[in-house]
């Protein structure tokens, strides 16, 4: 029946950014069929992978998520026909800098995954979760997003 | 005025001792190369662990001046929460470590009283407390340079290489290796004592003069900067053909803003992360394209020439008029950092020639 | 080399061919150079170039620069190989058009990487390293070249880029981090390596846009990695590795090695090198069906 999600000390904050017709119904489907997968996750829904820009991203690295996850259609499934192409050649780059900046590219996962595939949404998200769990949190990023806070102590 | 005489190559141990009494040292050393063959040796005033490999007296210029520890790049002001429906201010608590810079050169010491006009309720009428509290702990030991490179003009405007103004305790460089010590001001003396133990005698006033005459006639771009004002205030000649022709190649980059000494304009801006924000001040400039844009889309400064226009006269004319104060110090940083190498010596040059001209010639549009 | 430039130069500004020439001419001090827009025919002498002239000129023909907009239907502009193949991107990209300029190609044996390094000639101690990859010190696309031109080769293959890049992708990925929070502390957000770049041609930079405000405006590290990475990000497949950014950034920040890198990630994946063909679309606005996706689950 449903499998027990165990939980532990650090519990990363997952972002997902999705395309609606894809992901995102393949992720409805696994709720729909009762499905059950670690609930780190929260997801924006896009209509489409090629709308992602990088900029979402790093935006979200910004707010203390440990770690990030885009998805769309197959290649060739698209519903705009193109856009996965175009988000596959940018992803591909994008990767390529975050990791060249020296942030952990375990914290950022990108796939494929159809309407139909609510399993394979819930093996991405549990594997991914496992993951970024194992890595702990972004400190990296944390000790970033709030640089004035230390002024608010008094001297 | 008491003087002293300092050994040049007991710095480093003055360094030692300075921090060894707590205060914070900033001196000028030598900026890791990176592993590049294009790199170049940079200095940066930078703060010290202790006085070795410091670079008191060599080189130039620092590349960053005096600014970024009174004037900072970037710093909260005040801190908000939206809490229980409505929005609590909240202090930040800034620090204001007692600091020392040393090896400070004269261009960049006389650009002190420059921004402290602007930010002080002196001459603008406004305290900014950051500022003033940051500058009433620091203490500034000047050391006078010997030679300029091609790009130092401070002999056009006004001061010299081994100008005193600015400084707390005066160092200049003689032939012999010593150093001749003026204390100018209380600060000085209180940085004088702490190196007691390595300052000796009395200075040698007449040699101390001598090096600063030999020094004058190393910086040698002399332009005559006296007219420049009286031009600038004839509004007539906000329209000269001369702001477009100089001003054409000027890209807009700001780097001459960031890196000027004097110059102070900044932005605010307020910062959110979920309920709770900061309200920062950072450092702006006049050379960007929307910084003279008005809501209504309306821009009086929409072209780059008329951006430079502006950098000048604030220089030669707004700062005298607005804050008593001096707009450039001679520095060079601007022409050295520019991508395509304006020259603001160049538009003295040219506005001191049409000052100069009798009125007649100036309006013949065939005169070159 | 200089005086047949300067001829044809003349020729061009007498015949009313173009409105200005873009060039050259002696700077502030004898280790300079300077960019100046020359008109009449008479100023032409003022034209140099030797390995003072780092400055990449194609920036004046984007038309964000206004220059454009001053009522230029042709404009001369005296190019290296490096400066051609920015022009060659922006025309490319659709920027420009191949018969709004005037290309005066002049061969090129490297630039100074540095003026202050400059000490009378050329030599491996001041050569600036992108001259040492380069395969376009004789141009080729040219609208006049002066005296003979020799055969080119281009048929040698693709070195990959600087060894800093090589050596901080040797480095482990939280020492690279650790890197550039040092480097870019010293980085106060002044925007010269935006505005010395020929390709930057936003009329708006997003980081100028406050509703919403995408980028932090404020300098602290969080905003200045956010910038960075936007740049990189923007210049994907665009940068023509001159070297511009660095050379401008006032506080001695190596701010092309992003792109650097990424040039070397976009020939490896998708076989691209910018600023070689007027036609071949840039690699992010185009695709292939097969293109790689071994990164994609």
């Amino acid at each position: 029946m449903s499998k027990k999600i165990p939980r532990h000390d650090f519990e990363p904050k997952i972002m997902a950014f999705v395309c609606k017709w894809c992901t995102y119904s393949g992720a409805d489907l696994a709720g729909t069929s009762r499905m059950d997968y670690s609930p780190n996750v929260r997801m924006v829904r896009l209509p489409c992978s090629g709308r992602i820009d990088p900029q979402f991203l790093i935006k979200t690295f910004e707010q203390g998520v440990d770690g990030v996850i885009v998805s769309g259609c197959h290649p060739g499934d698209c519903h705009y026909n193109e856009g996965n192409y175009y988000a596959r050649r940018r992803n591909l780059a994008f990767r390529q800098l975050l990791d060249f900046q020296g942030i952990d590219l375990g914290r950022l996962e990108f796939s494929w995954i159809s309407a139909a595939e609510a399993i394979k949404w819930t093996k991405v998200i549990d594997a991914f979760t496992d993951r970024v769990r194992a890595l702990g949190p972004h400190k990296q990023y944390h000790e970033l997003i709030d640089p004035y806070d230390h002024y608010l102590e008094a001297a | 005025m008491k003087t002293a005489t300092l050994q040049k190559s007991d710095i480093g141990k003055c360094l030692d001792l300075l921090i060894q009494s707590q205060k914070r040292v900033i001196a000028p050393q030598l900026r890791p190369r990176l592993d590049s063959p294009d790199a170049i040796d940079v200095l940066m005033l930078t703060p010290l662990e202790n006085g070795d490999n410091h670079q008191v007296g060599q080189g130039i210029l620092p590349l960053n001046g005096v600014k970024e520890f009174l004037f900072v790049k970037h710093e909260p002001i005040l801190a908000f929460e939206n809490k229980d429906n409505k929005v609590h201010i909240k202090e930040v608590h800034h620090k204001y470590p007692e600091t020392i810079i040393f090896g400070v050169r004269p261009c960049d010491a006389a650009s002190i009283a420059s921004q402290n006009a602007v930010f002080s309720s002196d001459n603008a009428g406004y305290n900014d407390q950051f500022f003033t509290k940051r500058l009433e702990n620091t203490t500034i030991v000047t050391y006078s340079c010997t030679t300029g490179d091609q790009s130092c003009f401070c002999t056009s405007v006004g001061l010299e290489p081994d100008s005193d103004r600015g400084s707390d305790l005066h160092l200049t460089e003689l032939p012999d290796n010593t150093l001749h010590v003026e204390i100018k001001t209380p600060a000085g003396e209180r940085v004088a004592n702490i190196l007691a133990p390595l300052l000796q005698g009395e200075g040698d006033q007449a040699a101390r003069d001598t090096a600063g005459k030999e020094a004058h006639k190393n910086v040698s771009r002399i332009r005559n900067s006296h007219l420049i004002k009286a031009w600038l205030d004839d509004q007539s000649n906000f329209d000269d053909e001369m702001w477009e022709r100089l001003g054409e190649k000027c890209i807009g980059c700001g780097a001459c803003t960031f890196m000027c000494p004097t110059c102070h304009c900044f932005d605010i801006v307020d910062e959110t992360r979920g309920s709770k924000g900061y309200r920062i001040k950072f450092w702006d400039s006049c050379q960007f394209d929307h910084f003279t844009l008005h809501s209504s889309g309306h821009n009086p400064r929409d072209k780059q020439y008329k951006r430079y226009r502006n950098r000048f006269t604030c220089k030669f004319k707004i700062y005298q008029d607005k804050f008593n104060a001096q707009g450039c110090v001679g520095c060079g940083r601007c022409i050295r950092d520019c991508p395509v190498n304006l020259d603001i010596t160049e538009y003295m040059k040219e506005v001191d020639l049409k000052a100069s001209l009798p009125n007649a010639l100036r309006q013949d549009p065939d005169f070159e | 080399m200089i005086e047949a430039i300067r001829t044809q130069a003349r020729n061009l500004l007498e015949n009313k061919e173009v409105d200005v020439i873009i060039g050259y001419a002696e700077g502030s001090d004898s280790t300079r150079t300077t960019p100046v827009f020359i008109r009449k025919p008479e100023e032409v002498s003022r034209l140099i170039f030797d390995p003072r002239c780092i400055n990449s000129l194609p920036l004046y023909l984007n038309k964000r620069h206004e220059y454009p907009q001053k009522g230029w239907k042709r404009t001369g502009i005296i190019a290296k190989g490096c400066d051609i193949r920015a022009i060659t991107q922006l025309i490319a990209e659709n920027q420009l058009t191949r018969e709004e300029v005037y290309i005066i190609g002049v061969p090129c044996d490297g630039v100074v990487s540095h003026f202050s390094k400059w000490d009378g000639r050329l030599h491996d101690g001041n050569q600036a390293t992108k001259c040492a990859e380069c395969d376009v010190h004789t141009p080729t696309d040219c609208d006049f070249f002066p005296g003979e031109r020799p055969e080119v080769d281009r048929s040698a293959p693709y070195k990959v880029s600087a060894p800093q890049v090589l050596n901080l992708m040797g480095l482990n990925t939280d020492k690279r981090f650790d890197y550039w929070r040092q480097e870019f502390d010293r980085c106060f957000k002044c925007y010269a390596c935006r505005e010395v770049c020929p390709h930057c041609s936003c009329n708006i930079c997003i980081t100028d846009r406050t509703q919403p405000n995408w980028v932090d405006q404020a300098a602290h590290t969080k905003g200045v990695f956010a910038w960075h990475i936007t740049r990189a990000m923007h210049l994907v497949g665009r940068c023509t590795g001159c070297g511009e950014c660095t050379r401008a950034c006032p506080m001695d920040i190596q701010v092309d090695l992003f792109n650097q890198r990424l040039k070397d990630v976009v020939q490896e994946s998708f076989g691209y090198k910018s600023g070689y063909s007027q036609d071949e679309k840039p690699p992010l606005i185009t695709y292939k069906t097969d293109d790689s996706e071994d990164f994609i689950q």
